[in-house]
């Protein structure tokens, strides 16, 4: 019987579940949530909604406005050359101390020093006719946006027979001298100790390091080449004893990768573009526009609503290109702030790592169909305090994937209109 | 397929539909939620009318006295699957739920009486109340969602003595922790393009002690109880937290959390019983119980509104009826014990009362080794101050039941 009975049960429970008609919520008895909290049955109480059109931009324009800012640095890789209104030079250091000099021996002499490039890539042009120059160059540089060369000239990168990296041998001995010097520095130091166990004594060996820089430059108007971050070969001749014999010399060579290597893109001529609010991912130029919302605070004085729910800018492209022409993704970051920020770096920190990924639509007669919402709600929220009447809205353009690889997109943009949706804590 | 693969088929069928919560908007205005039935299978099925009943399957839910009455190993537990209307002005929403109900076991130490220890739920705050509304902001298409959503309750932990006095009487006494816990939030909610969420709730949390005493007294085949319980008062936190939750997984920026806390004084309501039964004959038994919880005893520190409360009454009486309860070899039907019962329970505020109809069915376990309990109600709860609103409720109770075969096994040692 009971066998009996579970099985009923089995069968007409999911039966009575499938028929009924269950909701996880519900909206009625409002008098009685009412009398709990009152502000739980009225949405007009919750909600208030306020929108401006594009009249609220007061100005819209790019930066940077000039060469002394430090915008369109990217790290890591190397390239140089002209691109379509684009010009790019390159940098890199290497930094000489500890773990480079414990590989010496005081005793060893200089044979010679050379820096390699790896190819990324070089275009359709043969590798030997780019003319691609080194420069020993102050660590000042690092983001100096000038296609003029500076510093002293270390040679003409000139390819490997057997493979595509691009090497250059630093010709000037008093250079060579001190960067082998700096080699030594460390074992020279360890020497000078009594007592190579005595940390008061090692401690500043440890500490010794120099800094060597280079500015690479391609004095070819016309072409582009990408390389990886070098490495420095160090060639030096050491004395060994055999049978306790100082008698056989052994060349050694050193490899010494780069410690930091960037690029700067910047545009031809800035005066061209500094007027439009235009996102250009090679030369980080960043749009930017001028937006008056005074009336928001206003909005929130007089009605009360003291907390901003959401609030976005929708905005649409007005032309989009990329140089490179293989896709038409992109991914757009955008800070807003109360200050208008002329430093790359610092707009960089503070533009954070969020994006938005888009592709580009157009309708049949070629127009921009796109059209997006940043989100602006955590920045107001952080300008509640003192309520600025102007604000800038930066907008950058960058590859729609996270390979690290120049792109070459550029979007100009349309004024965009402002929605808030305000709501209030009692 | 075996008994216990179906039995095991039939909980994880309940336990899946666990993920849809009953819930009650009347409950909103109650101290802890709505108060719920939490006595054991058996008691269930008479509508709650436990207090003077001297069974051990009534376990320690009822009254702790019943445990003077053990003399056996019991365990027992019960699940329900609550079924809710909720009706105003004609429109209605349906919701469901599901929940242990009762833990409990007793077992007896002998000359010195007996142990009970059990775990009931007291009180539920489930409700998700949700208003919506589509609108344009400018060239966009938003819905603003703001709903009210609370969950929690009240679990009860309890270990008891129980001892007889002689033939006529059992006491028995026992210690409750009394846990509270309820999360509240104000959710205000836009979606569309512009997509965001912010949360404004409250975590109450209040644990306290409480003790409960009763007493049952027999007279050949009547039996009168009394019991009553008393949770002393303690310190309640609220803590809020109110933040901003993006919607959209790509958002670039973190929320920030703002966080409040309060403590504040509280003490639930005392409550009693009053019950008591009769064996009319061997096939019938009846029972019946009156209660009071003094809600105007009730305080809490912050609450302005502790003077709304009332004294609730409640009156509950149920039957049973078993038809060969001493046939030597019955058929299976005729030793099923058939119960029904009503009850009428008055909530915290004065105007507001529920009943209920009960059936219940107790399915005996093979060579005796137990019970399996089917309990059906039906019932509304309303309260005068809110004309057309009215919450209609459907219960089924599982009650399982056991023990006898590990007690024998200990007894067979002697």
């Amino acid at each position: 019987m009971i066998k009996k009975i579970t099985r009923l049960l089995i069968t007409m429970l999911p039966l009575i579940l499938a028929c009924s008609d269950l909701e996880d919520s519900t909206g009625l008895g409002r008098d009685i949530v009412s009398s709990y909290n009152p502000s739980a049955v009225n949405i007009d109480q919750n909600f208030q909604t306020f929108y401006r059109n594009n009249s609220i931009v007061t100005d819209a324009f790019s930066i940077p406005d000039q060469n002394n800012t430090r915008f369109g640095i990217h790290t890591g890789v190397i390239a140089a050359g002209s691109k379509e209104g684009y010009t790019t030079t390159g940098f890199t250091e290497f930094v000489i101390g500890k773990n480079v000099g414990r590989r010496f021996q005081t005793k060893d002499k200089l044979v010679a020093i050379s820096l390699s490039f790896d190819t990324i890539s070089f275009g359709t042009r043969s590798l030997e006719t780019h003319n691609l120059t080194l420069y020993s160059c102050s660590q000042n540089k690092k983001y100096s946006r000038t296609s003029d060369p500076t510093g002293m000239l270390i040679g003409k990168l000139v390819r490997d027979t057997s493979s595509k990296k691009l090497n250059v041998e630093i010709e000037d001995s008093d250079l060579a001298q001190s960067i082998f010097d700096a080699c030594l520095a460390y074992q020279e130091c360890l020497d000078d100790c009594p007592d190579k166990k005595d940390p008061s004594c090692t401690n500043p060996c440890d500490s010794l390091k120099s800094t060597f820089s280079f500015c690479l430059f391609n004095e070819n108007d016309s072409s582009f080449v990408r390389l990886r971050s070098p490495v420095m070969k160090i060639a030096h001749k050491r004395t060994q004893k055999i049978n306790k014999k100082d008698s056989v010399i052994t060349r050694i060579d050193s490899l010494t990768g780069a410690s930091y290597s960037n690029y700067i893109a910047f545009e031809d001529d800035i005066g061209e573009v500094k007027d439009k609010p235009l996102s250009s991912s090679a030369s980080e130029r960043t749009a930017v526009f001028q937006i008056d919302i005074s009336s928001l605070w206003d909005t929130m004085s007089t009605t009360g609503f003291n907390e901003i729910l959401s609030a976005g800018l929708e905005l649409r492209p007005l032309s989009y290109e990329n140089l490179d022409k293989k896709d038409s993704l992109f991914s757009v970051r955008h800070y807003l702030s109360d200050e208008l920020i002329q430093d790359g770096i610092v707009l960089d920190s503070l533009i954070g790592s969020g994006k938005l990924n888009i592709e580009a639509e157009y309708d049949k007669s070629g127009k921009m169909t796109n059209s997006i919402i940043l989100f602006v709600d955590r920045h107001l929220q952080s300008l509640r305090s003192t309520r600025p009447s102007t604000v800038y809205l930066y907008i950058q353009v960058n590859k729609f994937d996270d390979v690290k690889n120049i792109s070459w997109e550029r979007v100009e943009w349309r004024k965009p209109v402002f929605n808030v949706v305000l709501s209030t804590f009692k | 397929m075996s008994n216990n693969k179906m039995f095991l088929t039939f909980l994880l069928l309940i336990f899946s539909a666990a993920i849809i919560y009953s819930q009650s908007v009347l409950g909103l205005q109650y101290p802890f939620g709505l108060p719920l039935q939490n006595s054991n299978g058996p008691s269930l099925a008479i509508g709650g009318a436990g207090t003077g009943v001297a069974d051990d399957y009534y376990g320690m839910g009822d009254n702790p006295a019943n445990l003077g009455n053990v003399n056996r190993a019991v365990f027992s537990a019960v699940f329900a699957l609550d079924l809710l209307n909720i009706l105003d002005n004609g429109d209605r929403t349906s919701h469901m739920g599901f929940s242990p109900r009762v833990l409990s076991f007793s077992f007896p130490l002998g000359i010195i009486g007996s142990l009970g220890f059990s775990y009931s739920q007291q009180t539920d705050t489930e409700l998700n109340f949700r208003l919506s509304r589509d609108y344009r902001i400018g060239n966009l298409e938003e819905t603003e969602d703001l709903a009210l959503v609370r969950n929690g309750g009240t679990a009860n932990w309890q270990a008891g003595w129980g001892i007889p006095i002689r033939k006529w009487a059992t006491v028995g006494i026992a210690y409750q922790r009394l846990y509270y816990k309820s999360n509240s939030s104000l959710i205000r909610k836009t979606e569309g393009l512009l997509s965001d969420t912010l949360i404004d709730s409250t975590r109450t949390a209040f644990t306290s002690n409480g003790i409960r005493a009763g007493v049952q007294t027999s007279l050949k085949d009547f039996t009168l109880g009394i019991s009553g319980q008393y949770v002393f008062s303690g310190t309640a936190t609220d803590i809020r937290t109110i933040k901003g939750t993006r919607v959209k997984a790509d958002s670039p920026f973190k929320d920030s959390i703002i966080t409040r806390k309060s403590s504040y004084d509280l003490k639930p309501a005392p409550s009693m019983a009053l019950g008591a039964s009769y064996r009319i004959s061997p096939e019938w038994f009846a029972a019946m119980e009156i209660g009071a919880t003094l809600w105007e005893r009730f305080y809490s520190e912050i609450s302005k509104k502790s003077d709304k409360y009332d004294r609730a009454y409640n009156f509950s009486i149920g039957t049973e009826y078993i038809p060969a309860p001493n046939l030597l070899t019955p058929k299976y039907y005729e030793i099923m014990q058939y119960r029904a019962g009503f009850r009428y329970s008055q909530l915290p505020t004065p105007d507001a009362a529920e009943f209920a109809f009960t059936l219940g069915t107790g399915l005996p376990l093979r060579d005796g080794g137990g019970l399996f309990d089917i309990v059906l109600e039906y019932g509304r709860r309303w309260d005068s101050n809110f004309k057309n609103f009215t919450e209609e409720f459907a219960g089924i109770y599982l009650g399982i039941n056991a023990g006898r075969k590990w007690y024998q096994s200990a007894q067979d040692s002697y």
